[in-house]
């Protein structure tokens, strides 16, 4: 039914967007605040450092579908 | 004169000297003009990508928006649009690069043939950009009225003229070398601005400290309703693999293997860009400047208060390039939509000559047309901008992808999916309902998505031609 998506893509993508995905339902994340700034935009932050370099690094070490 | 208008004169003639240099070879043909003729490297890509996304928005209006919005908030748009790159970079970049066409809508109407493919995706196109132009140059109207003392249309109708000339000149060439000197100077200029206020005012996190209990609303987020950050989010996300110019910048890559790489290259960019700008400077400017009435005007009056004249001059034309290297790319996706898509069959039988003409006329009348528009300005340039880019969102993401990856997606299917996307996000964002800034986007997606699954299950399937090239993108 769909063309087949490379197991190492896959995993790419289900461990970034699962992570996002943790930041949208944890109600702790945004009840608590780590100097001043409530932890959700501390963990979109990390998101936004982590995300581009395991994109990065999949990239480089053999990607392929 | 003052130095920083020398400098700003410097860049700009910098600028259409690019454009003037490749007015030969992008006249050269179609591939040439609107893709470079698929010969970007690497390095170069990955820089006029980030570029590219890096608009007057990520420089004028990330810190706008974080300094009226919160941290959070604007984290949760910018983790968006770099997550968006995964997306991209993974399903999209590779089958389509091997696809060989020029734009998006090449793809969407040869894989769903008729008229909405055809016509409502350039549409869709013309429009969404045309209104992210205009919130474009009003950052560099306020960047040169705050720091140059000119006045807001002068600097409105300066930078308009010297990037559509570049634009139609030199084409997509042209539009990535500018990109690479202009992306370069706003990573210079940016962290270097970041590095000299950590010098000047302490370490990040202390400074943080103080600005959070000066304006406590600056990291909080208990006001914004969890759908708008999810929207938002979503909204990019969905946003990077479908707008035009940055899939046009997966068609410029010498390979399929090339696009992916830079796409991710350019997301490190991007994040390095946006971070200093929210966790570093806007918490100076909230010390120093509390209070401001215009939130976009912040890094300005940073620059302003806080640096020599060079680095000021340095800081107007990063602004300006930030500005710039969005907008000829805008331009040029949008020229593209009329040249090409809309009025291509036209202009394939009325010959040569004529081809040129109009490929070189339409981005004049594009710009000046949202220049107008621009003397008028949006208040919000971020947010007044992503509504827009939600239309693009909201009808593109879902056929864009059924169309690279399932089987059973046919015409039906796919055109249902474009205009049900289409009018959900209009209806819910223009209708007047009670519902969270910036949700439109989830239900449209939802929306679109269904539409999809009921339009293929009761359309026939696809020829067999499509589905046999489609079979071919995901060869190795």
């Amino acid at each position: 039914m769909f063309y087949r998506l490379g197991g190492k893509d896959a995993a790419f993508l289900l461990v970034v967007f699962g992570l996002s995905a943790v930041g949208f339902v944890l109600p702790q994340l945004r009840a608590r605040a780590w100097h001043g700034v409530s932890w959700f935009g501390w963990w979109m932050a990390a998101l936004m450092v982590a995300g581009p370099l395991v994109g990065y690094l999949h990239m480089r070490t053999g990607a392929r579908r | 004169m003052s130095v920083e208008a020398i400098l700003v004169g410097v860049y700009l003639a910098s600028c259409t000297g690019i454009g003037v240099y490749f007015a030969r070879r992008g006249a050269d043909s179609e591939s040439e003009y609107w893709v470079a003729g698929r010969s970007i490297g690497v390095a170069a890509n990955a820089m006029a990508i980030m570029a590219s996304l890096a608009s007057g928005g990520s420089i004028i209006g990330v810190m706008g928006l974080a300094y009226k919005s919160g941290i959070p908030f604007t984290l949760a748009l910018f983790a968006g649009a770099i997550l968006g790159f995964p997306l991209a970079a993974v399903l999209v970049a590779a089958p389509l690069r091997r696809f060989e066409s020029i734009t998006i809508s090449d793809f969407l109407t040869f894989r769903y043939p008729g008229a909405v493919a055809r016509w409502c995706v350039p549409l869709f196109i013309l429009f969404s950009f045309t209104v992210y132009i205009v919130a474009q140059m009003k950052a560099a109207g306020i960047t040169a009225q705050v720091l140059l003392g000119m006045e807001y249309k002068t600097a409105v109708t300066a930078s308009t003229l010297v990037f559509v000339a570049y634009v139609s000149l030199g084409g997509m060439l042209a539009v990535t070398w500018t990109d690479v000197v202009q992306g370069t100077l706003m990573l210079l200029v940016v962290l270097g601005t970041a590095a000299a206020l950590t010098y000047d005012q302490g370490a990040p996190l202390a400074v943080l400290d103080r600005a959070t209990e000066a304006a406590p609303k600056l990291g909080e987020m208990t006001q914004t309703p969890i759908a708008s950050l999810l929207g938002i989010f979503t909204l990019w996300a969905a946003a990077i693999p479908v707008i035009p110019h940055i899939v046009m910048r997966v068609f410029t890559a010498k390979d399929a293997e090339g696009a992916r790489v830079s796409l991710n290259l350019a997301m490190i960019l991007y994040s390095i860009l946006i971070l200093a700008a929210v966790l570093i400077i806007v918490p100076v400017g909230i010390l120093l400047h509390p209070g401001l009435q215009d939130a976009d005007q912040v890094f300005l009056k940073v620059m302003q208060g806080q640096f020599p004249p060079f680095v000021r001059g340095l800081g107007i034309a990063a602004v300006l390039a930030a500005v710039m290297s969005t907008t000829d790319a805008l331009l040029l996706a949008c020229s593209a939509a009329v040249t090409h898509d809309l009025l291509g069959p036209f202009l394939a039988r009325k010959g040569e000559r004529v081809r040129r003409l109009t490929t070189a006329a339409v981005p004049w009348a594009i710009g000046l047309f949202a220049m107008a528009c621009a003397y008028h300005p949006p208040k919000l340039i971020t947010t007044f901008y992503s509504s827009a880019i939600g239309l693009l969102s909201a009808s593109l993401f879902v056929p864009l992808l059924a169309g690279l990856w399932w089987k059973k997606a046919n015409r039906i299917g796919g055109s249902a999916s474009i205009l049900v996307g289409a009018v959900v996000y209009l209806a819910l964002e223009l209708g007047g309902f009670a519902i969270p800034k910036f949700s439109p986007v989830l239900f449209a997606l939802a929306a679109s998505a269904g539409a999809m699954a009921l339009g293929s299950a009761l359309g026939k399937p696809p020829a067999p031609e499509i589905s046999l090239r489609i079979e071919r993108l995901h060869a190795n």
